[in-house]
Formats: C-alpha cells, structure tokens, sequence
C-alpha cells in the first residue's frame, strides 16, 4: 500500500510539476516571440493603422515591403550590412586565427609582452573621441575599411584560439615541418582545419556583432549615405527621430513639423523585420557551434 | 599559398573600390545640422547649387558624434545649431566672418541683416567678431498671412463636426470643452467604430513649452525664447513660469487638462503615447480638439475630396492671440542659427552660399518662384504673381509649399534662409508676393475659405484680425537669444523639470480642487526649495536690461514696416 500511495503521489506532484512547467515554458516562449509577431504583423498592417495591430494586421497589406522595396536608401544599406557582415567576419576569423596561432610559438619575439598588451585591451579601452581621433589619423574616416579594420584583431578571440590550438597535439606540426612545409603552409593546411570548431564559434560572435553594429556608422561614417548600414537606418528611423521629436516639441514645434521626422509606424516595423530575418536564418544552423565553442576554448586544468 | 594570395587580394580589390569611390567624390559645401529643425534640402536649393557652382550637402548629427566631430575638427562648412548660444561660442567652432563681409558677404550689411548681425557684434560676441548668424530676421507673417499661413495655435477643433453645431463662439476653456463635449455626444465613435475622444494631446502637452494655452488674451505669453520665463507680447514684461501661477501658461495648461481628466474624458494614452500612435488618432479624426492645427486628418482625406472639410482647424476667439506681426530682429534665434566652421576648407564658398540667404533677388525667387514665370512686373513696375502660379498655390501644387519641406517655392527654411516673407524687396514689396492682399484672396486654399463662409469675410485672417490681437510689440525671442544663462543657474532649472515630471501625474490627475491645490502646492514649495526664485530674479535683472536695449530698435523697426505698436512698449 505505502508503494502505491507514493506512486500516485509521485504521479500527482510529477504532474503538477508539469504543467506548471510548461505554464512558465509557455510564459516565457510568448515573451520572446511576441515582440517578433508584433513587429510582424505591423509590418503587414496599413501603415496609418498599424498602431492598432495587437494579434493579427489590420488592413492587411504588402504595400509596406513594396514600399520599401523602392526605397533606394533601404537596398544600399542592406548591400552594405551584407559586405560588412561577410568581409568583416572572414577578416577577423582569418586574422585571429593567426594572431592565435603566432602566440602559441615560443619563438615569437617578446612573445609574453604582446600577448600581455593585447590582453590588457580587453580591459582598458581608448574612449570615444581618442578612437577617433586615431580613426580619423589613420584616414579610415568615411570609408568601408572603419568597418572592418579595426575589428580585425579580437582579444577574447584571440585568446580562445591560442587556447585552442594548444591543445592539437604538436607531432601534427613536427611532422609537418620534416616533411619540408612552411610555417604559413602549417596553418593552412593543418591548424586551420583542425581548428574549424573554435573558427565557427568566431565567426558567429563577428557575424553577429557585425550585422548589429550602427554606432560605428554613426560616428565613423555620417557624411557618406552610401556606407549606411540597414541597423543605423532603423536606429534613426526608430530611436534618433523620436529624440529630434521630444527636442522638438519642447521647443514648441508644431505637430506637422514634428511629423516630418516621423517614419510610419509600418515603414519602421518593415524595416525591422528585414534587419531581423538575415540573422534569424544563419544563427539556428550555426548554433550547435556557439554551444561547443564556449566550452572549446577553456582553459583545462 | 596561392589560394592565400588571391583571396587577400579580392580583399584589397573590394576594399579599395569603396575607397576610391568616396576618394572620388566631388568637392561639396557641406552643412552639418543637429538636426533640431527641419526643412531644409528644398528644391529651391537646387537653384543655389547652380548659382554658387557648388554641391550642398547635409549630414545631421546628434550629441555622440558631435563631440567626437568637434575633437576631430571634421564638423564641415556651415553648422546649423538651435543649441544653447553662449555654449556654442564658447566652443571656438565659429569663423569670425567680420573680415570676409566686404568682399564675400556685401548682403549683410543691408537693412534689417545690417540691424541683426549688429546686434550680434555689440551683444552677443565677446569681442566684436561676428560668429552666429541668425536666419528669418524682419518681419514674419503679416496680418495678410503667406502661403502657408494656418493658424496653429489656439482653440482647435474637429472642422467638420464644428460646423454642424453652427460654429458656436468659443472665448475661453469653458466654453471650448463645452463645445468638445458637443461634438462628442453627437459622434461618439469613429467610422470604423472606435471610440472617439475629447482632446488630443501627448509628451509635448506637459512641457514648459506647450503653446497651447499660453495664446490666451489676458494671459499674453510669447512661448518661445525662454520657455520657462515667458514674457508678455504687448509689454515684454517677463513672468516666472514655474512660481508665478497667474502668469504660467505651464500652470494654466495643467488646469485645463485637470478639467478633462475630472470629466472622465481625458486621452489615457495621452501620457505614454509614442509620436506616430498620436499621428494615427489624428489621422482617423479620433480627437475632437487637438494641441494644435494639424495636417493629418485633413491629408487622410484630401486625396478623395479636394475641397474637404474634414481637418482640424483653429477657431477665431476673443481670448486668443494672432501670431503675426512679428518681427523678429534676431530670426529664429535662440532656435536656429548659422555658423562657419574655423575648420572650412571652402571658407569663401561658405561666406557666398550664405551670402545668397541674404540676397534679395533669391529670396524672392525662393518665396515667390521664377520671374517671368511664377510673378512679374506689371507697366506700373508693381510685382504680381502670375494667373498660373495663383491656381497652383489654390489648388496646392507640389510646387508650392507642400509642408514636407521638399517642395519648391513659398517655404519659409527658418535654420537657413536670411529673410522672413514679409521683409521687403528693393522694389518695395513683399518678398513674398502672395502677401500682397489681392493676391492671398485669390490663392486661398479650400480650408482657408471655409473660415471665410463661416465667419462670412473675403480673406481668412481677416476672420482672426476681427478678435484678436497680434505680436506686434513681441520681443520675447530676440531678447532671449542675448541672455546667457549662467551653468548654475540651468542646473538649477533642470531640478525643477525633474520636479515638474514627477508631480505631472498626480496633478492631472486630481481629483478635486482641494487636491489639485495641495498638488500644486507641494510642487510649489519643492521648486522654491531648489532656489529657482533667485534663479528668475537674476534673469528678470537680465532680461530687463537687454529689453532697453532693444526697445528702441524694435519700435524704428515696426515703425518702418508701417505698424503702429500697441500701448506698453512706447
């Protein structure tokens, strides 16, 4: 007897821990996906009333995306956050990746110094106005490279791959070297492959970074419009124009000159949407890298 | 290796192509903006670009990338600031151009440009240089009004549903929620169903700046200058905004909103409302009465209806002020003014395009379009605007003033032109020349002339001029731009903002007159505690002797554009 009323106790509580489970699972799965649906169905909505969509658009519509479409502005910076993206990741995996690979050569001169001054950058930044000035002086000023260059060499990434590349067992490389390759022919052919894990992880960090990035552009970039990117074009459309608008307004402004700073509430959900959906299609596939890379890197005992 | 190679090459090829595109990029007059007003890159502009042989170019910029611009030097040509002034010139961002005037600016020294950039020299520098320039200096809108002459503020309504109720008198807040309530028992929703509401307001409502009920007759306020120390439009006496409860459109606003909210009937969205879910009400018609004249319900409904009368429109009313006659020495100062940038590379362009602001010929054209096309001379050597040009401003031409600021003609770009409408050419006629009586009767837009059929007048200001005085005698913006504000004293006026937002709330939303009281009271006693009544009286002392200064000034000035003041400032 005492075996079955624990059973069912056991079977009531386990249910109860269920359900209440999938309550909090519920919860919080509407939390994060209802802002996307919101974004979503706005941008699906008529523009003048898309304020009013809650749960399904109202006055259902593609003329948003069409719209937008012909924006020229819109197809630029989305060319241009894909450039970014692409190079910019490819750049700091590859840098990294060998910066990585030259620390963990005993050989490298003054070895412990620069690996010591890059790490002390990850804790002691330059400030807005000395970064740039030193943009400024090395002319990356309004141009792509500002986008790229600079993030070339990651401390943090760095570090991770040096940790990495430790590990791969050094008869690879001894190997190698007898067989008559080059230091730059070790890497290639057999670091970077090996080290493919560790590179994804990076990859997925800059790719994200990079997509997401607009501050850059609005300090580094403001007087070319063609290096806008797609995020700095929503952040003016959604946050710069609702700060011009309070400027405004405490000024006195009227609310149709406030109104030529305003995008259509549809026209920003739109835009959104399109920031969004490049980077909700890489990052599931790129995933299971994110997870093992974390650990990859760690320091073992 | 090879494949190293050439990958690293395909880098630097895309990375160059970027490079020497921007490399490549024509010399260009660049004007950097702060972003703080709007209206610039008309079509009008097109037309400077040509004269000058230059590319405009306009870069906005907010406070991040303004001081590391500044560190850098990189803030262009020309810079368009409504920033604090003293702060500006203490900066050392600005060119003194006093060197370049004879031979690149010969525009500044004529008429009411001569008057404005003195006054500059003499009160505003700190050693006779020349460094902010104001735009729209002289005489605003006259009584006859522009192109674009809406009255914005004042008592605003629902035209449409106004007018079913025979337009009945509104001269004060009563009588205008009286007449709301009106209008809101006979449509109680919208057409799609929603319910409609009283009045429509949002943040702009809660500031010290809001307009709204600061345009009463016997309060008399000129909002802008100093918003928190706003003076009277006849004797530019200044009152304290935040302590002085009679004279504080502030405090006369949160009355009027307590009013609503008492009868159940104030906006609950009207605190956290975003910009654009206001502009969507206003758009569906959903307000009875707004803050101010708008365009969008009228634009949701233009398209099929040319002649609609469904808009949002200000009521003539005993009990309010008219903005026009004013004439502002300064312009659009503190809001709005130019500098040159000591950093120029194209110094002598910079001087020549603002040169052009100020040229008469080219206001004109901006104002009024192409000679021999838009206006012309008639055998008397009189200036007329054309048939043509009057049917395309009546039936509202993208051509002319179409309100987005990207139109052609008849704009008035308060952060870069000279010259306000009403100053007069060399010709001695407005610059421009819908201004001229015959010529605004016969341009009047649809909305225009239904004041006119309402209030059974010809010309549609005239409606106003009947009842309200205007801004004749106002000094408030020009004295305010030449008082500076010393850093302890707007720390001190940012605490009581902070003050003011914490007790906004409560203070709407009171429930009775005793609490509404004890509310305000309490707010009363928290601001005194920060020390603002020291604060006004070393502004007042300020304020005051600036005023005497520019007395005499505005008097000659007004004089000459043929006004006879109103008793208080003679």
């Amino acid at each position: 007897m005492p075996q079955t009323r624990n059973k069912i106790e056991v079977g009531l509580s386990r249910k109860v821990f269920v359900i209440c489970n999938t309550l909090l699972f519920a919860l919080l799965l509407f939390v994060c996906f209802y802002p996307l649906w919101y974004v979503f169905i706005q941008s699906l909505s008529d523009s003048n009333r898309a304020t009013q969509a809650l749960i399904l658009p109202v006055g259902l519509t593609l003329d948003n995306y069409v719209q937008l479409i012909q924006m020229p502005e819109i197809f630029n910076a989305f060319i241009v956050s894909i450039l970014r993206t692409v190079i910019g990741t490819a750049g700091t995996v590859f840098c990294c990746m060998y910066a990585g690979y030259l620390f963990t050569k005993e050989t490298l001169p003054f070895r412990k110094f620069w690996y010591r001054m890059l790490v002390i950058t990850m804790y002691v930044g330059g400030g807005l106005i000395p970064t740039y000035l030193v943009y400024k002086s090395y002319g990356l000023l309004n141009t792509f490279g500002v986008y790229v260059i600079p993030s070339l060499i990651g401390a943090y990434y760095v570090i991770l791959i040096k940790t990495f590349v430790e590990q791969l067992p050094s008869s690879l490389v001894e190997s190698a070297k007898i067989d008559g390759a080059s230091e730059m022919r070790v890497f290639v052919s057999i670091i970077l492959p090996l080290s493919l894990p560790i590179a994804a992880t990076i990859a997925i960090y800059c790719t994200n970074g990079q997509w997401n990035s607009w501050f850059d552009n609005q300090l580094y970039t403001v007087t070319d419009k063609n290096l806008t990117t797609l995020q700095f074009l929503l952040y003016n459309y959604l946050n710069k124009a609702e700060k011009l608008i309070e400027k405004m307004e405490e000024q006195g402004a009227t609310s149709d000159e406030v109104a030529r700073l305003m995008t259509p509430r549809g026209i920003k959900m739109t835009v959104t949407m399109i920031s969004v959906i490049p980077i909700m299609c890489v990052y599931p596939f790129m995933q299971r890298y994110l997870i093992k890379g974390i650990m990859i890197g760690a320091i073992k005992g | 290796m090879r494949k190293l190679l050439s990958l690293s090459l395909v880098l630097m090829l895309v990375m160059s192509a970027f490079t020497v595109s921007v490399a490549e990029e024509p010399t260009v007059l660049t004007i950097y903006t702060r972003g703080s007003s709007t209206n610039i890159g008309t079509g009008v502009f097109a037309e400077a670009e040509k004269r000058l042989n230059v590319k405009l170019e306009y870069t906005y910029f907010d406070d991040d990338s303004f001081a590391a611009m500044l560190a850098g030097g990189d803030l262009g040509d020309i810079i368009l600031s409504g920033e604090d002034i003293p702060s500006m010139l203490a900066s050392g961002l600005a060119l003194d151009v006093n060197p370049y005037i004879d031979e690149h600016m010969p525009n500044l020294k004529i008429g009411a440009a001569d008057a404005a950039m003195n006054v500059c020299r003499e009160l505003m520098s700190p050693d006779g240089g020349l460094y902010l320039i104001p735009t729209v200096v002289g005489l605003h809108l006259p009584i006859v009004g522009g192109l674009d002459p809406r009255v914005y503020r004042g008592y605003v309504v629902r035209w449409d549903y106004y007018k079913e109720l025979g337009c009945p008198e509104i001269n004060n807040d009563d009588d205008y929620i009286a007449v709301l309530q009106q209008m809101l028992e006979n449509h109680p929703t919208n057409e799609d169903g929603t319910p409609n509401l009283l009045y429509g307001c949002r943040s702009g409502a809660f500031n010290m700046g809001a307009y709204r009920a600061a345009f009463k007759g016997d309060v008399a306020l000129n909002p802008w200058g100093n918003y928190q120390y706003n003076s009277n439009i006849y004797t530019n006496e200044v009152y304290d905004g935040y302590l002085d409860v009679e004279h504080s459109g502030y405090w006369n606003n949160m009355v009027f909103l307590n009013k609503i909210y008492r009868l159940g009937l104030l906006d609950e969205d009207c605190f956290t409302m975003t910009s654009d879910e206001y502009r969507a009400k206003l758009s569906a018609g959903r307000y009875m009465g707004v803050m101010d004249a708008n365009d969008a319900l009228y634009q949701a409904h233009v398209e099929e209806d040319p002649n609609t009368d469904i808009t949002y429109m200000v009521v003539p009313s005993k009990n309010m002020v008219n903005y026009a006659n004013i004439n502002l020495i300064l312009g659009n100062m503190p809001y709005n003014y130019m500098m040159i940038s000591k950093n120029s590379k194209n110094i002598e362009a910079a001087c020549s395009f603002i040169n052009l602001m100020y040229d008469l010929d080219f206001m004109r054209f901006a104002y009024s379009g192409e000679q021999g096309v838009d206006w012309d001379y008639d055998e008397d050597g009189v200036p007329h605007m054309t048939e043509t040009a009057i049917q395309e401003i009546a039936r509202q031409d993208p051509k002319w003033a179409n309100g987005e600021g990207n139109g052609g003609h008849g704009i008035r770009v308060n952060n870069l032109f000279g010259y306000n409408p009403a100053v007069l050419h060399t010709d001695g006629y407005p610059l421009m020349l819908t201004m001229q009586r015959e010529t605004a009767i016969a341009a009047q837009q649809p909305r225009m002339l239904e004041i006119c059929k309402a209030y059974n007048v010809e010309y549609y200001a005239d409606a106003y001029a009947a009842v309200e005085k205007d801004f004749r005698n106002d000094m408030g913006d020009t004295i305010a731009s030449l008082i500076n504000t010393p850093l302890d004293d707007r720390r001190i006026l940012e605490a009581c903002q902070d003050v003011l937002e914490a007790g906004l709330a409560p203070m709407i939303m009171s429930e009775s007159d005793e609490e509404f009281a004890a509310n305000q009271a309490e707010i009363l006693a928290e601001i005194e505690a920060l020390g603002e009544a020291e604060v006004f009286e070393r502004y007042k002392v300020e304020f005051d002797r600036v005023k005497d200064i520019m007395i005499p000034q505005q008097i000659a000035a007004q004089h000459a554009n043929g006004l006879e003041l109103y008793p208080g400032l003679e």
